[in-house]
């Protein structure tokens, strides 16, 4: 599942959530739709914030790292 | 170095035997998502969706953060009550690559290098940093998921607590309608051009038909804040298992 907020005014996403879950044979319970509907599950919650949009000062890459960036 | 954040990736879906779909529920504070119709108007959430991913490929840089927080939960809404994984990144985008100074690591979507006991490597040599490349996924990635499902996409309805008078929703300035056959591309200065001077000039000439009270400003704000800025994507379950296994390969839930 995903969750995106978004600036009005900008319409540029702020906030990004992504929620990952996976059941637990034997311990979790699931609809006729393979939906949790509860038990034990595991659960991911990843929260993101974006900001400072178009703010970012640019960084030099120091020339080793470029190099395992750009290797195939 | 390429644009790598224009890649948009086409999901292969795989089948999800035994696991479930990714959660749902009330994850956004109790709120429940509720189709358009019932949102006097609000325009498509699939054409929100696209006109944000549309908008945010075409942004120069921008700062990120991400909280992960994973572990056991016994309820509906997936709140995590027995917590394993507790993780905090943050890094600065611009281009394709992203800059994490803390953990002195730059990566693109598909490389990383980290920077150890004075030498640059890769960043798949250390578990630590392996860790960051498997959680901490480029926004862009997201999006495009999410895009690729905005055929589920709903808006949720606006928290009457959270939002302030002078707060805003969502404001169709008419600018789209919804395209199927757009994907993400390098032509980003071209659209972003394109698209910033419809947006202002769509500002300009189109009419407030949003704004449901025009005799006080307070109203017209109350009336702005009751538009939705949430969009909800429910992705199919196949989805969820190509993203629970690169959890897995971060190796963050321990070893048993």
């Amino acid at each position: 599942m995903y969750e995106i907020e978004m600036d009005p005014q900008t319409k540029l996403p702020v906030r990004i959530r992504m929620v990952l879950c996976t059941a637990i044979r034997g311990e979790t319970e699931t609809n006729k739709a393979k939906k949790i509907v509860g038990g034990r599950h595991v659960a991911f919650q990843f929260d993101y914030t974006l900001s400072d949009y178009g703010k970012v000062e640019k960084t030099s890459v120091p020339v080793a790292a470029m190099k395992l960036l750009a290797r195939d | 170095m390429c644009r790598a954040r224009v890649f948009l990736t086409l999901l292969a879906w795989t089948s999800l035997a035994g696991l479930v779909r990714a959660g749902e529920g009330n994850s956004a504070g109790g709120r429940d998502g509720v189709d358009k119709p019932s949102l006097p108007n609000a325009p498509s959430p699939a054409v929100a969706l696209q006109t944000i991913v549309k908008n945010f490929v075409n942004a120069k840089n921008y700062r990120v953060k991400v909280d992960v927080l994973g572990g056991y939960s016994t309820v509906e809404d997936h709140a995590v009550g027995q917590a394993m994984v507790r993780e905090a990144y943050a890094g600065e985008v611009d281009g394709g690559l992203m800059n994490i100074p803390n953990v002195k690591v730059f990566r693109t979507l598909k490389k990383g290098a980290v920077f150890i006991d004075g030498n640059w490597k890769d960043i798949l040599s250390d578990q630590r940093t392996v860790r960051i490349d498997r959680l901490f996924k480029f926004p862009d990635v997201i999006l495009g998921n999410a895009l690729n499902n905005a055929s589920r996409a709903v808006w949720l309805a606006p928290d009457p607590v959270a939002t302030a008078v002078n707060s805003t929703g969502y404001v169709d300035d008419g600018s789209t309608e919804y395209d199927p056959d757009w994907k993400p591309s390098g032509a980003g200065a071209a659209e972003k051009a394109k698209s910033g001077k419809k947006a202002k000039s769509d500002q300009k000439a189109s009419s407030p038909r949003t704004v449901v009270f025009k005799k006080s400003k307070d109203a017209e704000k109350a009336a702005l804040a009751a538009l939705p800025r949430v969009i909800r994507v429910e992705a199919p379950p196949e989805e969820a298992l190509k993203n629970i296994i690169e959890v897995q390969n971060s190796n963050c839930f321990g070893a048993g």
